[in-house]
């Protein structure tokens, strides 16, 4: 990804391994401000809604589409964000991504009709935010690569914070300015993209001096290596620009075949079933039991303050040398955790039993955000942590459409919040099956080679895997 | 932030009690009986200004309206205490009585005419010994939905809507402009550039359209009751354009700023280290982890497969 931003240059950036530090905690902001000016704005700007009630004398339903479409914008096109990330830079990609949020934005302020917002609003600033969101996170991950999971607590942390900081702001914006003037200064700070984006400093990684090879995954290591067979070119561009960038893209695309890739694929779409719907029915859920609202809307807080807490701890957690190699079990048992205590919900009825609800939800759904990154990119490895971010957000974008509807149609049948949260709770439990199996498939051919290999191997062949059994810790 | 359960379980008592009100509204001139009994026991009076509670009542059309209030004797059962009425603090004249103990209780009526000019506070108070209980009612015309203390800012040339939201239905509804200390009657049909009314029940919009500065003000909506015209304020501000541009481009112009000042801090960076010698090689302290090789070139082609 990033080599073809050297090559663009024309500059021989030196090759240098992941800093852990640095110039990485400069990225480590950027991405954190990506985080707050795209996933907290989305967050945001359900608070015009009102507003745009009034001012255009249409419902609650008409308006809360374009949340939606933001929303689901921004996920179906982050694979477009990492195709850009990746063909030029990903330091341009977010500049540009800020800047076309910034002018949707700007350009809703001076909208005559719902329509229009949708179109400016929803699909212009949704793009913008895309462009953005893939490159900046994939950046972090070639930075670090010690404190991976830290460094990606924090920076998705900014969603939480972010929410937090600018609700009480942008209310202030519209008391002052009307909902116009509070989208043109949103669109004024969304702009600071630009800025996140010029801090993403290209950087090239020793692993991918062998760009001429195909990534050979060897499965049986585990997750986090890649065997490179072919022996490093340094590289003069070839002839043949246009069809290096075809070949690159196949390359970048490979990991689609991997069949680890495609089951964390499908868990990634049972999570995404899951875990918005708890966000969408809590506070409803509460009112229905006879929970007062000014407590229901308490809980909602707490399970942001909770989510935030949860990415960087848990990042710090998952960081150390002990669970280093246990990374994806955390994973998995935080996503299983969190659909379990969804399943505990019909026996919550009153505040005080809720109030646990969310402090463990919070906290595990703040871990799993955390990690989805640092699981996706030890499978894939750095180099292709771009595109197959891009996959995986994309993954999201329509459960994240679908279910709350759902949930809603469930609501309505069945007359209790019982169903929907069911549903959320197996479909979390479902994810971390999916990959708790994966993961023990794995293990057992692991252990089995390992058995073979240590039947009929010669010492020099065991030297050399014993030699490079330190790397698998990555 | 508990003050509308508070006015709400106000409300609920009075729709349980005063539900002969409403009827009235509509067959005006009955006399309806009403009953307030609010029980009350002295003893749990730790308040030194004496137990009071406060009744909301909504009227909507002049009658004449009978107000009564019991109280539960204390130990002392004292054989009459004094009762008397107040008017918005003031005491009645020849309201004043000598209440007698009938089953435990101590009942205090009085039929009052209500019209638009004397709604209050109607106060039933009760001297026992020293101390005073009290019941109070308030009459009022129904009041609007929604407060507005905050002013609603438009700009040149948009259009803002303002509305007004009660719970009964009133005969009508007037929309005013102030104009200093005067009320100046908004025309919807001669002026329909201007305004647009729309007069939905018990809802009420008005648009204002191509805003102007001195479109600035305060209007009232007024909805008109038999006995009274309730009304609620809304300030209304017409701001220019220029306003959220002066932020929106100071950001702007930061933004501007620290790009620049990154990529030319970048620029001047890399300058420097060119004249470093340059370290395309994998520095040898990445291998701290594995182990070394002192020969440089052995050293490059071992950690291309260490890096694995």
């Amino acid at each position: 990804m990033v080599h073809a931003a050297a090559m663009a240059h024309g500059k021989k950036i030196p090759a240098v391994p992941p800093p852990d530090g640095g110039w990485g905690w400069m990225i480590v902001a950027g991405c954190f401000m990506v985080t707050v000016c795209t996933r907290a704005v989305t967050r945001c700007i359900s608070i015009f809604f009102v507003e745009f009630q009034i001012h255009f004398g249409r419902d609650y339903s008409g308006t809360a589409w374009i949340h939606s479409l933001v929303d689901c914008t921004t996920m179906l096109c982050a694979p477009l964000g990492s195709f850009i990330g990746n063909r030029l830079s990903c330091r341009i990609a977010v500049i540009l991504g800020g800047f076309l949020s910034s002018i949707g934005l700007v350009l809703s302020s001076f909208a005559t009709s719902l329509e229009y917002l949708y179109l400016s609003l929803g699909v212009l600033t949704g793009v913008g935010f895309a462009l953005c969101y893939t490159p900046a996170i994939a950046m972090v991950g070639s930075y670090f690569c010690q404190r991976k999971a830290l460094a990606y607590g924090i920076a998705m942390s900014g969603s939480g914070i972010g929410t937090f900081i600018l609700a009480p702001v942008v209310q202030l914006l519209i008391e002052h300015y009307s909902w116009r003037g509070a989208l043109l200064i949103l669109g004024g700070v969304v702009s600071n993209l630009c800025v996140c984006g010029a801090l993403l400093r290209p950087i090239r990684l020793t692993d991918e001096e062998e760009s001429g090879g195909p990534p050979l995954l060897d499965s049986e290591r585990g997750y986090g290596v890649k065997a490179q067979a072919t022996s490093a070119s340094e590289d003069p561009l070839p002839v043949d620009r246009k069809g290096r960038r075809c070949l690159q893209s196949m390359q970048d695309y490979r990991f689609l075949l991997m069949p680890d890739f495609v089951m964390l694929a499908v868990s990634f779409v049972f999570l995404a079933s899951g875990c918005s719907l708890p966000f969408v029915y809590l506070v409803p859920y509460a009112l229905d039991v006879g929970v007062c609202p000014h407590q229901a809307a308490f809980l909602m807080s707490i399970l942001g303050v909770i989510d935030i807490v949860g990415n960087i701890t848990f990042g710090w957690l998952v960081d150390q040398r002990y669970l280093k190699k246990y990374r994806n079990i955390c994973y998995t048992i935080a996503v299983g955790l969190e659909g379990l205590c969804c399943l505990f919900i019909p026996l919550l009825r009153t505040f005080t039993l809720l109030v646990p609800f969310s402090v463990l939800y919070g906290y595990f759904d703040g871990a799993y955000v955390a990690l989805i990154p640092v699981v996706t990119s030890d499978i894939v490895g750095t180099a292709n942590l771009s595109s197959a971010l891009g996959i995986v957000y994309f993954l999201h974008a329509i459960p994240y459409l679908l279910s709350p509807p759902i949930g809603g149609w469930l609501v309505d049948t069945t007359g209790t919040y019982t169903a929907t949260f069911f549903l959320s709770g197996f479909a979390l439990i479902s994810s971390s099956l999916v990959i708790s199996t994966v993961t023990g498939i794995r293990h057992c051919r692991t252990i089995q080679k390992h058995r073979q290999n240590s039947k009929d191997t010669d010492p020099k062949q065991e030297t050399y895997q014993t030699s490079i059994q330190p790397q698998v810790k990555r | 932030m508990f003050s509308p359960w508070i006015s709400s379980l106000q409300l609920i008592l009075i729709a349980l009690f005063w539900r002969g009100i409403f009827t009235v509204s509509l067959t005006a001139g009955t006399v309806p009986l009403l009953d307030s009994n609010v029980p009350q026991t002295l003893s749990r009076s730790a308040v030194i200004t004496g137990d009071s509670l406060v009744e909301k009542v909504e009227i909507l059309t002049p009658i004449d309206l009978q107000l009564s209030c019991t109280c539960n004797a204390n130990p002392n059962k004292l054989p009459n205490v004094t009762g008397f009425w107040r008017k918005d603090g003031i005491e009645i004249d020849n309201s004043r009585l000598t209440v007698l103990l009938e089953k435990e209780q101590y009942n205090l009526k009085r039929e009052f005419s209500i019209d638009g000019d004397n709604l209050g506070n109607y106060s039933c108070v009760f001297y026992v010994g020293d101390k005073e209980s009290r019941i109070d009612f308030y009459l009022t015309a129904p009041e609007m939905e929604g407060k507005q203390d905050k002013p609603v800012i438009a700009y040149v040339g948009d259009s803002v809507t303002m509305a007004c939201k009660i719970k009964h239905l009133p005969n009508a509804w007037i929309w005013y402009k102030a104009n200093g200390t005067q009320q100046e009657l908004i025309n919807a049909t001669t002026d329909p550039l201007h305004y647009k009314m729309v007069v939905d029940g018990n809802a009420t919009k008005l648009t204002l359209k191509n805003l102007k500065e001195l479109d600035s003000g305060v209007y009232i909506c007024s909805a008109v009751y038999n006995i009274k015209a309730s009304v609620k304020q809304m300030e209304v501000r017409v701001i220019s354009f220029m306003e959220p541009l002066k932020p929106f481009i100071a950001i702007v112009a930061e933004v501007i700023l620290l790009v620049t000042l990154i990529l030319f801090f970048e620029r001047w960076g890399s300058k420097k280290s060119d004249d470093l010698p340059a370290e395309n090689m994998i520095p040898v302290d990445q291998l701290d982890k594995l182990t070394q090789d002192d020969n440089n070139g052995m050293g490059e082609s071992n950690a291309r497969q260490r890096n694995v």
